[in-house]
């Protein structure tokens, strides 16, 4: 345990260097400020909740992007530089190696979560404060629950998790940076669509269930927008953090049993 | 004798492309590294000597044989008990050099302060304390060999090994290599060292296994591999220029050959280490 944090702790370091991440960090920080003023992409919404939507988008879309990139950048560097070969010529195993990697990226994706949220949150406060003249009557928002916004955060960064073990696992059975982000991606593409697909498993053929068993299922996660403006459930949100967990653990051992099998 | 490493019959292929055409890295390779010996592993570029090396460390699983190393299998004990110096070394640019040393250090099992004053000495050694502070990023080629030096000496393993030590350095960092690797077999420890710089293994190893093509070509102490009873090597100097045709002629007429008569010039080598400033 101690060297799989050792091993994520100087992931964090690497990973909050990237200029890639910081870059899209601050887009997705951009975005959020201005959500007020961008008010006429509106699909009749009301103003509260669709600057919380556009936190939520923003984490999402961004948070994906971060979480695939980081992955498959900073563990291809690893190999391409060779220094998984100095590390793993230490007492460290591929486990440690994988999951370290992994909890370095989750660590820094916890950031990135906190960064958004905080703005996002700021934004609606504001937002709320420059509504206050108005007769409530007139506003179509529910009230707004800080608690429920941050468990949504929260939830959120369950799901990036998630989406970096996913990157992880690809990764330890690819060669090539751009075939791990494109097939990334792709497995998190088939993820949210088989995620929408609701019918119950005997009504799925092969291709369905193949894909509903070993894709991540993002409804764990979808639940909670609506967060921000009801009351959060805690007992929903510990399902999400059990599946997250789970998954990322499983994604771990598969990527640490392929990485034993390629030559360094 | 104890040896501290064994490998017996080690075999390794590579399969490629779709006919997964198998190219043979090692056939049959056995070798056993003494106690407190300078160990070469040599040969030419393809030899096999790094996948000999990544088969020691765990890095690659062989097809057949096995290694032991100090009497067990490879486990994170064993590892704790060695240290490894990768060819071209590259290691994270962000971090210090200290903070790099003692990252691995603490990878080792030892605790932050120890890690911390233990990566000090390290450093010492190798001659990098003023470089300490400095990102590794801004290191130069032998600086970088010195920090993975660093890194591969500063838990005190039982069992160096080496590969290419003085890949990339000048001539004046090859015999500062040397010196350290001689004082580190000083302190008891055993070295293995993998290379193709023939002049510096030779001052170096007590014992060399010769790959060639994968396979043994030859193994044994210098002296049994390289010593010629039956003859002998003279190096005269304080010779002046008008005895030289007369020493030639005297050492033709008893069969002797004189391979090389160079007057008042000392070798680029010897010089440039005169003038070169640390």
């Amino acid at each position: 345990m101690r060297n799989t944090l050792l091993i994520a702790q100087n992931t964090f370091r690497e990973a909050v260097r990237q200029r890639l991440v910081l870059l899209i960090t601050l887009a997705a920080l951009a975005l959020i400020l201005l959500s007020k003023y961008l008010l006429r992409l509106d699909l009749g919404h009301g103003v509260l909740r669709f600057v919380s939507d556009f936190t939520g988008g923003a984490l999402s879309f961004f948070g994906m992007i971060i979480s695939v990139v980081a992955v498959c950048q900073l563990t291809h560097s690893e190999i391409e530089r060779k220094t998984v070969a100095t590390l793993l010529s230490k007492p460290v195993n591929f486990l440690q190696f994988t999951y370290g990697k992994t909890l370095g990226v989750a660590a820094m994706l916890f950031c990135f979560c906190f960064a958004v949220g905080l703005s996002g949150w700021a934004m609606v406060e504001y937002t709320s404060f420059s509504l206050s003249h108005v007769p409530p009557e007139f506003l179509s928002d529910k009230p707004f629950s800080t608690s429920g916004f941050w468990v949504f955060v929260l939830c959120q960064w369950f799901k990036l998790c998630l989406i970096a073990a996913v990157a992880e696992a690809v990764c330890s059975v690819s060669s090539s940076l751009m075939f791990s982000v494109t097939v990334s991606f792709m497995l998190v593409a088939g993820g949210i669509l088989s995620s929408i697909d609701i019918s119950p498993l005997a009504d799925k053929n092969i291709a369905q269930i193949f894909a509903a068993v070993l894709l991540p299922d993002f409804n764990f996660f979808s639940v909670s927008e609506k967060y921000a403006f009801s009351a959060p459930s805690y007992a929903q949100t510990l399902a999400a953090g059990a599946y997250a967990a789970v998954y990322f653990a499983l994604a771990g051992a598969a990527a640490a049993w392929c990485f034993s099998k390629k030559s360094i | 004798m104890e040896y501290v490493l064994e490998a017996k019959n080690l075999c390794k292929y590579f399969k490629f492309g779709l006919r997964s055409i198998a190219v043979e890295a090692l056939k049959n390779v056995s070798f056993s590294v003494p106690k407190g010996c300078i160990f070469g592993l040599l040969g030419a570029n393809g030899a096999g000597k790094s996948t000999a090396i990544k088969i020691l460390l765990g890095l690659l699983k062989q097809n057949s044989g096995s290694v032991e190393i100090f009497s067990s299998k490879l486990s994170s004990a064993v590892k704790r008990r060695m240290g490894y110096l990768p060819e071209t070394p590259n290691f994270y640019g962000f971090l210090t050099g200290l903070e790099l040393v003692s990252f691995y250090a603490r990878l080792c099992g030892l605790s932050g302060k120890e890690a911390h004053m233990r990566a000090s000495d390290a450093l010492a050694l190798v001659g990098l304390s003023d470089a300490a502070n400095r990102r590794v990023s801004l290191y130069s080629k032998g600086m970088q060999q010195r920090a993975g030096l660093a890194q591969a000496i500063v838990h005190d393993p039982e069992l160096l090994v080496l590969d290419e030590p003085a890949s990339g350095l000048d001539p004046v960092g090859m015999a500062d290599m040397a010196d350290i690797i001689l004082e580190l077999k000083r302190r008891g420890k055993t070295i293995l060292l993998s290379s193709h710089m023939l002049a510096e293994v030779e001052k170096l190893c007590d014992e060399v296994c010769i790959l060639s093509r994968g396979q043994v070509a030859a193994m044994g102490s210098l002296d049994a591999l390289l010593n010629k009873p039956d003859s002998a090597v003279l190096g005269i100097s304080g010779v002046s220029a008008q005895n030289v045709e007369k020493i030639e002629r005297y050492a033709e007429s008893l069969g002797a050959k004189i391979d090389e008569a160079r007057t008042g010039r000392e070798s680029l080598s010897e010089f440039f280490k005169s003038v070169s400033k640390r």
